[in-house]
């Protein structure tokens, strides 16, 4: 049940941003990221995290809402414009996920702190 | 993809997860949800601008599918974990609990 649980509010998420982002957020041009972080995002993150319709605890490693975001966009463009243009968006991909990981790793080398 | 657009997209992947690791538990700790609220509008907006709004975008998009910059998030909040020294298989299930519930989404969100 708590699998399940997971899997709708991973599911949640990425139906709130992909419905609503360009009903409400697009409007504003520049500054529908403010508007969709305090109208979408929050929420989500809300329900998502803080209710911990997630389930995540010390010991696990938290798996963020982001990653129901992106599989979402993705998985609609797969469905939309088929596999070719999902390769052609691949190294976007990677290079994103090169950047991040660097974040990641250096958050925790500085949390860590020091010369050891 | 230039070289310099392969930067740009690795500097766009570092600043959401970067940003979120510094501010979003802290913020949450000292005002509780109210934290995420603010967090939210303060982390999400310009980030957001800078990655995806902007006429030529931090994040260079190829093709028709968009690559979100959500994956950043989740890519550098586990790799925080795994540097921490959290093992790996007492995630996997959230993993594939994440996969499966946004392919789920995005298969709604193709037939909308």
């Amino acid at each position: 049940m708590i699998q399940l649980r997971g899997i709708l509010a991973y599911a949640f998420s990425g139906l709130m941003v992909g419905l609503l982002w360009p009903l409400v957020a697009a409007p504003f041009g520049s500054f529908a990221g403010l508007v969709a972080g305090l109208i979408i995002i929050a929420p989500t993150w809300y329900v998502c995290h803080y209710l911990g319709l997630i389930p995540q605890s010390k010991s696990q490693v938290a798996i963020d809402m982001g990653a129901g975001i992106g599989t979402s966009l993705m998985v609609r463009g797969f469905l939309d414009h088929g596999l070719s243009q999902t390769l052609m968006a691949m190294p976007t991909f990677l290079c994103l996920a090169l950047g991040a990981s660097l974040a990641g790793w250096l958050y925790a080398r500085i949390e860590r702190g020091g010369r050891k | 993809m230039t070289f310099s657009q392969v930067l740009t997209t690795i500097l766009g992947g570092f600043l959401l997860p970067f940003a979120i690791l510094v501010l979003w538990g802290r913020l949450v700790e000292r005002l509780g949800p109210f934290g995420g609220w603010l967090a939210a509008a303060i982390i999400i907006g310009p980030i957001w601008y800078l990655n995806h709004g902007m006429l030529e975008p931090l994040i260079v998009q190829q093709g028709a599918v968009f690559i979100d910059m959500g994956f950043a998030t989740a890519i550098g909040v586990f790799v925080y974990g795994l540097t921490r020294g959290i093992d790996f298989p007492s995630h996997r299930r959230n993993l594939l609990a994440a996969l499966l519930g946004g392919s789920l989404a995005g298969l709604i969100l193709s037939f909308l």
